[in-house]
């Protein structure tokens, strides 16, 4: 059985009946002004993860009716959508760092 | 065999230490030192009159017109000789020199040597070979056709130019200062094989270094030790009864000469095994501090990348944006026409420094410029492959630079414009904060903990052996704080810090906290290095074995000095050790220079075979005159002389010194029979 994370294919920012949702760690999508600061570590370790997707609700065509949610999504949307243009070279400059000294140092 | 010194100095020049010219005391070390030619080689100048003045004065001794020239771009030292007939001429020349070389980095160009002195064969030219400032390599190629000796500064450099066919032949000069109070006239001299004192005959016997030594009588295989005692360039042993002058003879050579191993007697013994031990452990870890600070090269890199990452200090600033956003949110029913304005909670954008694109560049540089291996990437890539990405790289780089240029401009015009509209409301304001740095100073840490759990895994790093003994380094976590504590060498508490051993990122935030300790250092706190001295069966070595460790690696040291000598180490060790490990580490380097042994000792003195034996002898004259003589030879010699010719027989001297007299070794002979029965 697929999970709702599979099924939904990590959406993690949603707006949804004129609200703006976030995804948190148990899977769940909570209202934007719920947000907290554990939840958003857990959103960049999902947008900066190369396996797997990011996805956003696009703020121009979904309608944001709670004015609240609209200043926080268009915020969030636009940080998260900056880092995700640098997710690759996110991932080369993490694949590349302390490359030598993981190496020399590893357990035997 | 002629005596000569043609480097001396009588002028104190912008090159030298300042010093008054005593002709006083350059007649009485002509005289002393017995030496038949000199040449006055003064720094980048040459004074006339006082030439005259001294050839005048040391009327029995050849003096040669000399000058030292500070030559190509390292200003290498390159001594010119003429004829004494040539004296007025060669002054001129020795002006354009002089006006040339102005201060103590000025020289001259080899193409000015020329235009200052002409034909170059009408002189003698010396340059500093194994000597500093020694003369750079490509001038000596360029002068190869006017060069046929170089100049060195110990018997060691003499021996090795000698053995070494390749090498100019080596002539060794004392670079005597003639001054006022000088304590002891050097015993730097070469002597020649000339008949007549000419510069003709000494260039050509120069072309031979057989003709070239550093003792009259026996070649190149003896060296003046002393004034009046020749050694041999290998192994000599000084032999002799107690308080006959042997350590003093030892002290007297140690005045002549600058770069001398000296290895006094009872200096290895210990007298307090527990400090010993220590300082033991102390002396290996600097020895091999070296490959402690090459083991931890990487790490050292690492912790000083995160050692200013503060993860709590990034949650902050996470909390502070979100609640700052929620807050700003929350009001934009009551927003005025300023926090309304698109710009009031604008994000600044993240630039990016382009390291990794930077660092690409850099490798296709690198195997573009090879030569080394260009046959071997060529194979593989072709160049103008290589040069069409090197190409396509640079072009990407110019265009996320004007990116990172744009993006730096409209951030400065989001920052001007928030800051006037906040300025103008009472409307919260919304913090940024950069998600790129937080989500990388997250990935540092979490690989910094893997690294420090994978370094504190306890491992051998650095294993060697030397003469049967294993040096080796092993690395291991630290045991508590008081482990710490001694690391540091100083009072501090490390037990909070130690609280937090486990966690290697918390742990680093409590180094941090300790204000005595140098940021350069924290990565030696995370592991601790054992040194340890393993003796052949792989035990932790005795006293006694640290000892004879100490002697071997100081007898190993010798080979970075131009003499070794070593007064009596049979006071400090048993026989069965000289015998198997010692002598034969002394015999291997006598082969690269003198090696000097004072000894009362068989195994030391007779087993080793040396190349020359000396016996001191003292004499007391109506019980209060009390006189030294030392007599020396071959160990084959049946008799040893004294420079007065006085005989004495060496088989005596050698069973009074080293068995106790003739009757004790015959004895001991009868007793070794009788137990072998």
């Amino acid at each position: 059985m697929l999970t709702w994370k599979e099924e939904k294919n990590m959406k993690c920012l949603e707006i949804k009946n004129g609200k703006g949702y976030f995804l948190n760690a148990d899977g769940e999508m909570v209202e934007l002004d719920k947000m907290k600061k554990d939840d958003l570590l857990y959103l960049l370790d999902i947008a900066t993860n190369i396996d797997e997707s990011f996805e956003m609700d696009n703020i121009e065509t979904c309608k944001l009716d709670n004015q609240a949610h609209k200043v926080i999504y268009e915020n969030l949307y636009d940080k998260f959508q900056e880092l995700l243009q640098n997710r690759t070279r996110f991932y080369d400059e993490s694949i590349a760092l302390y490359k030598d000294a993981l190496q020399k140092y590893k357990q035997e | 065999m002629k005596k000569f010194d043609l480097h001396i100095h009588t002028l104190s020049t912008i090159s030298d230490v300042s010093f008054t010219f005593s002709m006083e005391m350059l007649e009485q070390y002509v005289k002393e030192r017995k030496i038949d030619a000199i040449a006055i080689t003064n720094h980048n100048m040459f004074d006339l009159a006082q030439y005259r003045e001294i050839a005048l004065k040391l009327s029995d001794t050849i003096v040669f017109p000399g000058i030292e020239i500070n030559i190509g771009n390292n200003a290498g030292h390159l001594l010119v000789i003429a004829k004494q007939d040539d004296v007025e001429e060669f002054s001129h020349k020795c002006e354009c020199v002089q006006k040339e070389i102005q201060s103590e980095k000025d020289s001259i160009t080899v193409e000015q040597l020329k235009r200052f002195f002409g034909k170059l064969d009408r002189f003698l030219l010396i340059p500093h070979y194994d000597k500093k400032p020694s003369i750079d390599k490509k001038i000596l190629a360029e002068l190869k056709d006017n060069i046929i000796c170089g100049e060195v500064n110990s018997i060691k450099k003499f021996i090795y130019c000698q053995k070494d066919n390749p090498s100019l032949t080596p002539v060794y000069f004392s670079d005597f200062r003639a001054k006022e109070n000088v304590d002891v006239f050097p015993i730097r001299q070469t002597f020649f094989d000339v008949d007549e004192i000419t510069l003709e005959a000494i260039k050509k016997c120069l072309t031979d270094k057989k003709k070239v030594t550093l003792s009259e009588s026996e070649g190149h295989k003896k060296f003046y030790a002393l004034p009046e005692l020749e050694l041999s360039t290998g192994l000599n042993v000084i032999i002799g009864e107690r308080s006959s002058g042997k350590t003093h003879t030892l002290n007297q050579i140690y005045k002549y000469f600058d770069n001398i191993k000296y290895i006094r007697q009872f200096e290895l013994l210990e007298t307090d095994p527990e400090k010993a031990a220590k300082d033991f452990t102390d002396k290996i870890a600097i020895k091999q501090s070296g490959i402690t600070k090459e083991y931890f090269e990487f790490f050292i890199r690492v912790v000083d990348d995160v050692k200013d990452i503060s993860l709590e200090k990034d949650e902050k600033h996470i909390e502070n944006y979100l609640a700052s956003l929620q807050k700003h949110a929350s009001e934009t029913e009551r927003a005025d026409m300023f926090s309304k304005c698109k710009f009031y909670a604008e994000n600044e954008f993240e630039i990016n420094d382009l390291e990794s694109l930077k660092k690409l560049i850099g490798s296709v540089d690198v195997l573009l410029s090879t030569t080394q291996y260009k046959e071997i990437v060529e194979k593989s890539v072709k160049r103008e492959n290589l040069i069409a990405l090197h190409n396509d790289l640079i072009n990407e780089y110019v265009k996320e630079q004007q990116v990172v240029l744009k993006k730096l401009w409209v951030n400065d015009i989001i920052g001007n414009i928030k800051q006037r509209l906040q300025s103008k409301t009472a409307a919260t304001r919304v913090t940024d904060v950069n998600f790129y740095t937080v989500q990388m100073n997250r990935t540092k840490i979490k690989k910094f903990e893997d690294i420090v759990k994978g370094l504190k895994e306890e491992r051998q790093i650095y294993c060697k052996n030397l003469e049967g003994f294993n040096i080796e380094v092993r690395t291991k976590p630290y045991s508590g704080a008081s482990s710490l504590k001694n690391h540091s060498k100083r009072k501090i508490a490390f037990s909070d810090a130690f609280s937090c051993y486990e966690d290697p990122y918390m742990f680093l935030q409590k180094l941090k906290e300790i204000e005595m300790l140098e940021d350069t250092a924290y990565y030696e706190y995370f592991v601790d290095v054992e040194y340890r001295i393993l003796n052949q069966f792989g035990f932790e070595v005795s006293g006694g074995e640290r000892a004879e460790f100490n002697l071997l690696q100081e007898v190993n040291d010798a080979y970075q000095y131009d003499i070794l000598m070593v007064d009596e180490p049979e006071s400090s060790f048993d026989n069965i050790f000289l015998r198997n490990r010692v002598n034969h580490m002394l015999r291997e380097i006598s082969q690269e220079m003198p090696v000097i042994i004072v000894t009362h000792n068989s195994t030391v003195g007779a087993s080793i075979k040396p190349d020359f034996l000396v016996h001191t002898k003292r004499f007391i004259k109506n019980n209060k005159d009390i006189s030294y003589e030392i007599y020396y030879g071959h160990p084959t010699n049946r008799n040893l002389k004294n420079n007065e010719g006085k005989q004495i027989k060496n088989l005596q001297a050698t069973l009074d010194c080293l068995e106790a007299g003739e009757s004790a070794y015959m004895e001991r002979g009868k007793e070794y029979e009788m137990l072998r029965d």
